[in-house]
């Protein structure tokens, strides 16, 4: 998924309109996000309600998100925080831990669409380091654009993504590629700086 | 190496993998429906007076602002506050600068005009057999205080363990690593956060609750996250908000529940670290009677950096 156009802007409208603006902005975005949270994710149902929270979170907030510069950049902030929230609510217990969460990964549901070694690598990440790959290589973000997204330093993403990408590269189930078979091995990437 | 095409590649590969999804159709009646839902939630709180309100904030208010029980705030080891010959101050006054009825920023989701009360409650004690702290792991004190005659401590707890593993509870073998070994290779760190009642050594269980996040070294140390591990944990009359905070980018954090509101309160940062900590003492059924809170992050500047809502404004919906 490339950079989506630019999302809704202010319209002076009624309620109405805000709703109506909302339902033909969510119908563009919802493959994309549910796409992304995928990616996030690994799991497809649990992609599409992290879609589905985040999207709801904007709707509740959308007369005065709808006025944002940038609204498809608000809703991917709301899709990777609420992701985020995932593992927050699993370390609210409310007396002793028992068993603390690892946040380096977590599985998805069972019994859903079988994996690939792609995917898996994925997983194996933390869910920040996932967050900057999937953000910096899916989305095509800038590492401006992803540090605004998870609200840290541009120094702290392109750690974080060469950290990942080094992790990647050296992912047996990989192989050295990304999954596209052993005949055409897609190659880890270094580090690129914004622009090139 | 081309990066550009090994960019595209990866771009290509990730494609790849969504290309298998089915994607169903959107949601839009069950999004507007939670959404409105979540609208409505929003004007109760802000319109029911939350009369009910008692609220308070915290002991900590008087620890972040500076104010008395200054040796509490942010400084050294955790067993150097075990069993204080003095007791930490606590004011229920808020002692920063901006009164708890200023208004917040304009760009806060809310305007709370009103301060939230000090807390009456207290917290129940925690039971189970008396753990002694793990002798391997970093404990510290961030802030203390006393409330209604209870000593609190709000204690960070970090630690080293076997990636492979799963780290070790008070009562189970220990397979916590010495800290020597953070950051080598094999291990896995957690740092726990938690407010501690009593005077028995921090981090002695059951005394201590604390939600913990886990990962690698520079996930546990940071920097990076805005906000880490926000919680709330409820125990007795009370509720605890506690979390950390990027403390390059956010000075004071804020606590609005509905109407109602604290002060900026000046986070507490541990020396030579890029992190600072809040925590904030309510009611229990002031978070309960809403539903719902938000956190307002501010700059030294007190330009909001960020208004988090922890538990979700779709929670218990």
């Amino acid at each position: 998924m490339r950079k989506q156009p630019g999302g809704a802007k202010e319209s002076a409208g009624t309620g109405a309109d805000a709703d109506a603006e909302f339902q033909a902005f969510m119908a563009a975005r919802w493959p994309g996000l549910v796409r992304t949270a995928f990616l996030l994710t690994g799991d497809q149902f649990l992609a599409e309600d992290v879609a589905q929270t985040a999207l709801t979170k904007v709707y509740a907030s959308w007369r005065r998100v709808r006025r944002a510069d940038d609204v498809d950049a608000y809703v991917r902030r709301v899709l990777v925080n609420t992701n985020a929230g995932r593992f927050r609510k699993r370390r609210v217990p409310e007396h002793l831990v028992a068993a603390p969460h690892d946040a380096r990964g977590y599985e998805p549901h069972e019994g859903i669409a079988q994996r690939s070694a792609l995917m898996t690598a994925l997983g194996t990440l933390p869910a920040r380091q996932r967050a900057v790959v999937v953000l910096r290589y899916w989305e095509d973000l800038s590492e401006r654009e992803v540090a605004a997204v998870l609200g840290c330093s541009q120094g702290t993403v392109k750690s974080q993504a060469a950290r990942a990408l080094a992790k990647l590269r050296t992912d047996p189930a990989l192989g050295g590629g990304f999954g596209h078979g052993v005949s055409d091995p897609v190659k880890v990437p270094t580090m690129r700086k914004d622009g090139e | 190496m081309n990066h550009v095409s090994e960019h595209d590649d990866l771009h290509a590969a990730l494609g790849e993998q969504v290309e298998q999804l089915v994607i169903t159709a959107s949601p839009i009646e069950a999004v507007m429906r939670h959404g409105t839902a979540v609208r409505h939630r929003r004007r109760l709180a802000l319109t029911s007076g939350v009369a009910a309100l008692a609220v308070l904030p915290v002991a900590a208010v008087a620890v972040f602002a500076g104010g008395a029980g200054t040796a509490r705030s942010g400084e050294g080891q955790a067993h150097a506050a075990a069993g204080a010959a003095t007791s930490p101050t606590h004011s229920t006054s808020p002692t920063s600068p901006t009164s708890p009825t200023s208004p917040t920023s304009p760009t806060s989701p809310t305007s709370p005009t009103k301060p939230i009360m000090a807390p009456t409650g207290t917290f129940e004690d925690r039971e189970g057999p008396v753990v002694a702290p793990n002798p391997h792991d970093d404990y510290r004190v961030v802030a203390s205080g006393t409330l209604n005659g209870r000593h609190w401590r709000l204690v960070r707890d970090r630690f080293v363990y076997p990636k492979d593993e799963r780290p070790s509870s008070p009562g189970e073998p220990n397979n916590h690593l010495p800290q020597s070994q953070q950051g080598h290779a094999g291990t896995a760190s957690c740092e726990a956060l938690g407010l501690q009642w009593g005077d028995r050594a921090p981090g002695t269980f059951p005394d201590a609750s604390s939600p913990m996040t886990c990962g690698t070294f520079d996930q546990v140390s940071g920097p990076g996250t805005l906000v880490e591990n926000p919680s709330t944990t409820v125990g007795g009359t009370l509720t605890e908000l506690a979390g950390r905070v990027d403390g390059t980018k956010v000075a004071t954090v804020t606590l609005t529940v509905g109407d109602r509101g604290t002060a900026p309160q000046p986070i507490t940062r541990v020396s030579g670290e890029d992190y600072g900590y809040y925590v904030f003492l309510v009611d229990r059924s002031v978070i309960d009677g809403a539903g719902r809170y938000t956190l307002t992050l501010r700059d030294a500047a007190g330009h909001v950096v960020d208004v988090i809502d922890p538990a979700g404004p779709v929670a218990g919906s």
